[in-house]
């Protein structure tokens, strides 16, 4: 054969990317649960930094992992199931599989995850002098990487406590932005949705903070780093909207109130 | 020209960054401190190694009109299995790095060594060019890191050099350090000092050349 013929140009082509891909899968599946079983640690302590307890060094106060309660919710129902074992749950791992996952309408999809999974975990935090918080999982695709960050409501399921990052890759010195302690800190005391129970929350960056009623609905944007603070937004909207667990909230509420009855 | 010198000469006289300006980016985006450009510079090494030997073998199966996307499969596959490995072994460091491990694929260095050299050497030459020029790009980026770590923290792999005055020091830290465009500034210093120094060599050289040729001519 000759060098150039289409016969061993397809030949080759097929053997090099074979050879090439079956590097990058083995070397994958080899890497793969050391790095699941270094996060799982640093999981939690991010848990505990949505909630405003864990610690900055990344190392956790072991008897702080009691309060949590982990929880894993059925999105498609909105209810609390408890045939998974929800100790360590880390719905990472089945982003992309189609048996966890269902398809998600082309219209509905803001945070661009293409498919949704069926259980995401929820993790209330206790604590003694406090009602208790609830810590929400919550993830979408950014400039370059998948942003994936936890949100603590307040005991009203509504009053946002805090927002923290933990996973994303987006570009150094512009897209991280959004990890600035400064913002992340605007955030707090901020509502997600108005008194009709709608999603009010929105990131602008119009300085219109005057109305007062609107400043309690809004975060400012950042400068510069417009494309990964709108892809942040459209994650919140996802996944405080109907498709999320708005459902869930609502109907946690209506229970609450009930119960206060 | 002996073996070593493929692999001595892409440090200083043939530089991937000072004398062809080449993987500029990573070269700015990753030099605030001296860890991860440590770390960013092993993967090169690795990568342009690896990417060197292996075209090189190829050289003579790859047909010419895919020749680019073969190049771009072997070397992008490299490169994952690189950044899979730094995400293993040194978690704190890759979220310094976030994708510019990644963006290797696109380093004009890797690409340029494949094109202009892999393709016309042999296995054991190409494997010495790729680790010359990973070390030549080394250098400046472990250099350009150390400068700007020192001005711009006052410290050295996390250890204090200069107490600043946060920590209640007397040093004043320069916070444009901290910003990417300052690498600029630094590699531009070295370039400078590195041209200059090759051009006075290159005079003397010549002149050496005239005034063999005139002693010649004389004695003819």
């Amino acid at each position: 054969m000759k060098k150039n013929s289409p016969s061993r140009t397809l030949v080759v082509a097929i053997s090099v990317i074979f050879l090439c891909s079956l590097m990058v899968s083995s070397a994958v599946s080899i890497l793969r649960p050391i790095q699941t079983a270094q996060k799982a640690p640093e999981q939690f302590n991010n848990i505990l930094l949505a909630a405003g307890l864990g610690s900055a060094e990344g190392k956790a106060d072991v008897t702080l992992f009691q309060q949590v309660e982990t929880r894993i919710l059925e999105l498609n129902k909105s209810e609390l199931v408890s045939h998974i074992n929800e100790q360590g749950y880390d719905y990472r791992q089945f982003i992309d599989d189609p048996n966890a996952t269902t398809p998600i309408n082309k219209k509905d999809d803001l945070a661009q995850l293409g498919r949704r999974p069926k259980h995401m975990p929820i993790y209330w935090i206790h604590s003694s002098n406090s009602k208790a918080k609830l810590v929400l999982p919550i993830y979408g695709k950014g400039m370059w990487s998948v942003i994936h960050a936890y949100i603590s409501l307040e005991q009203d399921l509504n009053t946002i406590v805090k927002f923290q990052f933990y996973d994303l890759a987006e570009t150094p010195g512009i897209g991280d932005k959004i990890l600035d302690q400064t913002w992340l800190d605007s955030w707090q005391g901020k509502q997600l949705y108005d008194l009709k129970g709608d999603l009010a929350f929105n990131i602008s960056s119009k300085a219109d903070s005057n109305d007062r009623e609107l400043s309690r609905f809004q975060v400012d944007s950042i400068t510069g780093a417009t494309k990964t603070v709108d892809a942040v937004a459209n994650l919140i909207v996802y996944w405080f909207g109907e498709n999320g667990y708005g459902p869930f909230l609502a109907k946690q509420n209506a229970e609450n109130r009930d119960a206060d009855k | 020209m002996n073996y070593f010198s493929y692999l001595t000469k892409p440090i200083i006289t043939n530089n991937p960054i000072t004398v062809q300006i080449l993987g500029l980016c990573s070269a700015l985006a990753i030099t605030q401190s001296l860890l991860p450009a440590l770390i960013m510079s092993l993967a090169v090494i690795v990568v342009l190694g690896f990417s060197g030997f292996v075209l090189s073998l190829l050289r003579q199966l790859i047909p010419n009109s895919i020749r680019l996307i073969l190049e771009m499969t072997i070397i992008a596959s490299a490169v994952i299995v690189t950044d899979e490995i730094i995400k293993t072994f040194a978690p704190d460091i890759s979220r310094i790095l976030t994708v510019f491990v990644g963006l290797i694929v696109t380093n004009c260095i890797v690409l340029g060594q494949a094109e202009t050299f892999a393709r016309t050497h042999s296995p054991g030459l190409s494997l010495l060019d790729g680790l010359g020029n990973g070390i030549g790009y080394s250098f400046i980026l472990i250099l350009v890191a150390t400068v700007r770590e020192i001005i711009g923290q006052g410290t050295v792999l996390n250890k204090i050099i200069l107490p600043t005055l946060s920590e209640g020091g007397w040093y004043l830290e320069n916070k444009f350090m901290a910003l990417p465009a300052s690498a600029f500034f630094i590699i531009g210093l070295i370039i400078w000092a590195i041209q200059s120094y090759s051009l006075n060599s290159n005079k003397q050289s010549n002149s050496n050349k005239q005034r063999e040729s005139n002693q010649q001519g004389v004695s003819n």
